[in-house]
């Protein structure tokens, strides 16, 4: 049968004269393949519900034959035409019409509209699609628009004020992903949804849970940086089908301009950040932190970052097991936390640039030979300082242990036990076992406890509240105006522990003179520990004091801590120290917070911004002095004596 | 020969031209759109100091506008240092009173004028400032140290328009038409009349009158109507006085010393001629987003009878006090 008899168009095929001998399916055209998928089986990834996915006409079960049906089914007439069937035959000129005639003229021209049906059907199916895929490559473009401003601008940041934006662009970018999804043709596309739209809104908060259990910030805000940049949902919603598309043609200009494309620049994107993540999440682990107490440049060391990864994943399931534990008061401390670091009590800053590398540190242990059995073995290392502090006193210790069995543990001796080391000064150690150590592999830690204190600032800005309502008002910016940062700022000095102040405090910070009412302003304090490099760990052993200085004429009120009456700073006789009182004695899997309302009085106020001009420059200042303790590991092998048989 | 006489003629006229007295051409010195300015001079203070140590903090002010601080009555410009009490104390309060609240240092400056064409600049040593110790173990602080200054200025303009009765164009060769509206640039002051909208509304047909000839005219009464906008076009802010208040107190910008709503507010007075005008409302001007509009027109009952167009000066003043400043960032150094 030729390709003319096959055509689907009935009624002209027998105006033409052509049809009279058509005796195939009319509703495939005698082709035999599904009209909706063409054969396929499959509508934009998902099963054609007109064939079930068989991918054969339903009518004629593939065969392409006409088969009689009922013929009040509108939709499968089926014509069976002879040439000598004179009933069948067109009525000439004028001519009587044959019997049946109108019957099968009626049938044909509901063919006709049947198939002008399936072809806007059709039509309207390949509009959905592209409306689809339009929306699919808007929805992806954003995704990584916001996922570009969420590391460039923010970093990742668990800080609570930033948290909070970046958890409103993720509810966004949820609503959109929603949206989208709902009115995509693709059905795997919507039974994904929720799962897509769940891990979104898990993404700023998965810092907060990785806090949970445990996991240094740091760390936290590298996987963040992972989990945002390779988000698995964005990977799969790229891969439905219908959404995506392949550049399929053989320009070189063509196939250029599909990485342009959003789907192009998506994958662009993966592959750039999949190559990141792996070297970012070894070498980070493994290179030392810039101006750590105890950090080293010891450059790439992907061997060392996996066995930090594969003990930091040790010491949070630990953690996260032994909140489950005690569920009692764990969950519950648990919860607080998580909604201090969801909703605030966590202050952070940024570490003073020094002209030179700030701290304390270990700087070199090694063996330098070949080590024997039950023969003295000599570990040499070197503690070098660089601080304000006017002297830091390190007791220094060293202790072997079997990495086979790690409760045989062999305290060996060091000269000097103590040290002293002044503002910039380094001093060399040594660390003996005068008896040896058997045969076998030892992780070696020489470890040095010591006083540090770290010092945060941060800098307010205070206006009168009336005045700067006036001007704005007016319609003006009160910052450009008058020269004022946006938010305040915390900058805190070198030194193995982060301590953070109010960091993102809109200004200018209003103050009132109205003798009615009361100024109270946010201030609080963080200490945390930092984290630590691949081969040296710290932990702070125990914090002595921790204080904030404010001027005289502020004072602290309703304190999370309690605290000791303020007492004249002697270096700075304009500011009033409050030295808090139970403080934790130990921060090593937690941070310590303080919340405070500062207050000052309306005549204070009135005070202290009538001599400054209107506009007050105010500096907060937080210090936490603790004793740390500072540790470097290396792995020694003792060999057999080869004198002895 | 001829030719020799000619040369000599022209250039004994050249010099005797040149020993002429030409008069001075004046200069307008309502012109530009700065009042006073104020900068640090370079390295007072320094961008590096270091702890413990003294640094002296000098700046420059220039009145670069057309009002006068001659020191009378209120009209002196307030100069004030602002710095973190943590990093600096001011030193030696009797000679630099900006330390000493209670006293007051007037500033006078002459502004722009035919003799002093660039207006009056003054250098003054504002402080001598006490770098203090670092407080705790920060290497190398930063801080800001800003100078402002807060003055009482004026903003005058002078406008030839054209009364203009002949609202039909009846006149064929008349002196003068209504050009409708103005625009302006500025006229040496921070806050500039940027533009002038002239309405010339009538308010009927005056009795016909007689003249030699025998032939009665009409004339045209009118009652013209002015809206002015002003801008702020310095980098400061504007705000306008109370009346029993010192220019010192007023430029602290305490709450207990001034109205919110003289915030971004000017007094202004108009006049057309030898006449006031009434301005809604209260004569006083309301910026927003630096920008903002008066009307102002003939006082109740009073109309204008024109006869023929005529040119007449409408002057307007506009009363404020102005705050402008000037930082610098100065790092201290620790001292090992």
């Amino acid at each position: 049968m030729s390709e003319e008899e096959k055509s689907p168009d009935g009624w002209k095929d027998w105006e033409a004269g052509k049809g009279k001998n058509f005796s195939g399916c009319i509703d495939c055209s005698g082709r035999g393949k599904c009209r909706t998928c063409e054969g396929t089986g499959k509508v934009v990834g998902d099963v054609c519900t007109t064939c079930k996915g068989s991918g054969k006409c339903r009518k004629c079960g593939g065969t392409g034959k006409a088969k009689k049906e009922n013929k009040s089914s509108s939709q499968t007439v089926v014509v069976q035409s002879s040439g000598d069937d004179n009933s069948q035959a067109p009525p000439k000129a004028g001519g009587p019409k044959g019997p049946g005639w109108f019957s099968r003229k009626k049938r044909d021209i509901q063919d006709g509209y049947n198939e002008d049906k399936n072809n806007a059907k059709k039509e309207r199916i390949q509009t959905d699609q592209n409306v689809s895929r339009f929306m699919g490559q808007i929805l992806i473009l954003i995704t990584l628009i916001v996922h570009v401003v969420d590391g460039l601008v923010f970093q990742f940041s668990i800080q609570p004020g930033i948290m909070a934006t970046r958890i409103t662009m993720y509810l966004i970018l949820m609503v959109l992903a929603h949206y989208t999804l709902k009115h995509t043709f693709a059905q795997s596309a919507k039974e994904f949804m929720p799962w897509a739209i769940i891990s979104i809104i898990v993404v700023p908060l998965f810092s907060a849970l990785l806090r949970l259990v445990g996991v240094p910030d740091a760390i936290i805000t590298q996987i963040s940086a992972v989990i945002v940049g390779i988000p698995v949902w964005l990977f799969y919603f790229m891969y439905v089908k219908g959404l995506n598309y392949k550049y399929e043609g053989k320009s070189l200009v063509g196939w250029f301009l599909f990485w342009l494309t959003p789907v192009g620049l998506a994958r662009i994107w993966f592959f750039i950040l999949v190559i990141s993540a792996l070297i970012l999440a070894f070498n980070s682990l493994a290179i030392s932190a810039e101006n750590l107490p105890g950090a080293e440049n010891s450059g790439y060391d992907v061997i060392g970052g996996a066995q930090v990864l594969v003990d930091k994943i040790n010491e949070a399931g630990k953690t996260f097991i032994a909140n489950i534990q005690n569920i009692g008061t764990g969950v519950n401390g648990s919860i607080n936390k998580l909604y201090n670091d969801t909703l605030g009590q966590y202050y952070t800053g940024q570490v003073e640039q020094n002209k030179e590398v700030t701290g304390v540190f270990i700087t070199e242990f090694e063996s330098k030979d070949t080590l024997y059995e039950n023969q003295q073995i000599n570990l040499y290392g070197l503690i070098s300082a660089r601080s304000f502090v006017d002297e830091i006193k390190l007791a220094v210790t060293c202790k072997a242990q079997n990495t086979k069995n790690s409760t045989d543990i062999i305290l060996g001796t060091t000269d000097p036990t103590e040290v002293t080391v002044y503002q910039q000064d380094q001093q060399g150690v040594i660390c003996t076992f005068e008896n040896g150590l058997p045969t076998g592999d030892y992780k070696i830690n020489l470890t040095a406890d010591f006083n540090f204190e770290t010092w945060a600032y941060a800098t307010y800005t205070f206006m009168d509240r009336d005045f700067v309502n006036s001007i704005r008002q007016g319609g003006e910016n009160v910052n450009d105006k008058f020269d004022i940062d946006q938010k305040t700022r915390t900058i805190y000095t070198n030194g193995p522990v982060m301590l953070g102040l109010n960091e993102n405090l809109l200004m200018p910070i209003s103050l009132t003179t109205d003798i009615t009412e009361i100024n109270k302003v946010p201030v609080g304090m963080t200490l945390d520990n930092k984290q630590a490099s691949s081969t040296t760990k710290g932990t702070i052993n125990a914090v002595d004091t921790f204080q904030l200085r404010i001027p005289k004429l502020f004072y602290l009120d309703k304190c999370t801590k309690t605290y000791s009456p303020p007492q004249t700073d002697a270096n700075s006789p304009d500011y009033d120290v409050y030295t808090f009182a139970n403080i934790n004695p130990s921060l090593s899997q937690s941070y310590m917070s303080v919340s405070c309302n500062l207050g000052i009085s309306p005549n204070d106020a009135a005070q202290l911004l009538g001599l400054k001009g209107g506009k007050a420059v105010v500096s907060i200042i937080g210090t936490a002095k603790y004793n740390y303790e500072l540790s470097k590991q290396i792995t020694i092998k003792v060999n057999k004596d080869p004198t002895t048989v | 020969m001829k030719r020799t006489i000619f040369f000599t003629t022209a250039i004994l006229l050249i010099f005797l031209t040149g020993c002429g007295q030409s008069s001075p051409t004046p200069i307008n010195v309502y012109t530009g759109t700065e009042g006073l300015t104020i900068n640090f001079l370079e390295n007072n203070p320094p961008k590096e100091t270091y702890e413990d140590s003294e640094l002296v903090v000098m700046a420059e002010v220039w009145n670069k506008g057309a009002h006068d601080l001659n020191g009378s009555e209120d009209n002196y410009a307030v100069v004030n240092l602002n710095f973190d009490t943590l990093y600096f104390t001011g030193q030696n309060p009797q000679l630099y009173p900006l330390f000493a609240p209670s006293q007051t240092q007037k500033l006078t400056l002459q502004g722009k004028s035919q003799s002093w064409p660039t207006g009056e600049k003054n250098y003054m040593q504002m402080a001598n400032l006490k770098v203090n110790k670092i407080t705790g173990t920060r290497e190398m602080p930063t801080t800001t140290v800003e100078a402002s200054v807060c003055y009482p200025y004026e903003t005058i303009l002078s406008q030839s328009i054209c009364m203009d009765g002949d609202i039909y164009n009846l006149e064929t060769t008349p002196v003068c038409r209504n050009k409708g509206a103005y625009t302006f640039s500025g006229q040496g002051a921070p806050i500039a009349i940027t533009k002038l909208e002239v309405d010339m509304i009538p308010a009927g047909l005056a009795q016909g009158q007689t003249t030699s000839l025998g032939e009665e005219t009409s004339s045209m009464k009118l009652k013209p109507s002015f809206k002015i906008t002003f801008t702020n076009v310095g980098k400061g802010v504007v705000f306008t006085s109370n009346e029993y208040l010192l220019t010192q107190e007023l430029c602290s910008i305490s709450n207990r010393l001034y109205e919110k709503d003289n915030i971004n507010t000017l007094k202004i007075k108009v006049y057309l001629g030898n006449d006031e005008l009434t301005c809604m409302t209260n004569s006083e001007v309301k910026l927003y987003s630096n920008e903002g509009s008066i009307r102002c027109e003939v006082p109740q009952g009073k109309v204008y009878q024109i006869n023929r167009n005529y040119e007449s000066l409408l002057t307007i003043q506009a009363d404020y006090y102005y705050r402008t400043s000037t930082s610098k960032t100065v790092q201290i150094n620790r001292v090992y």
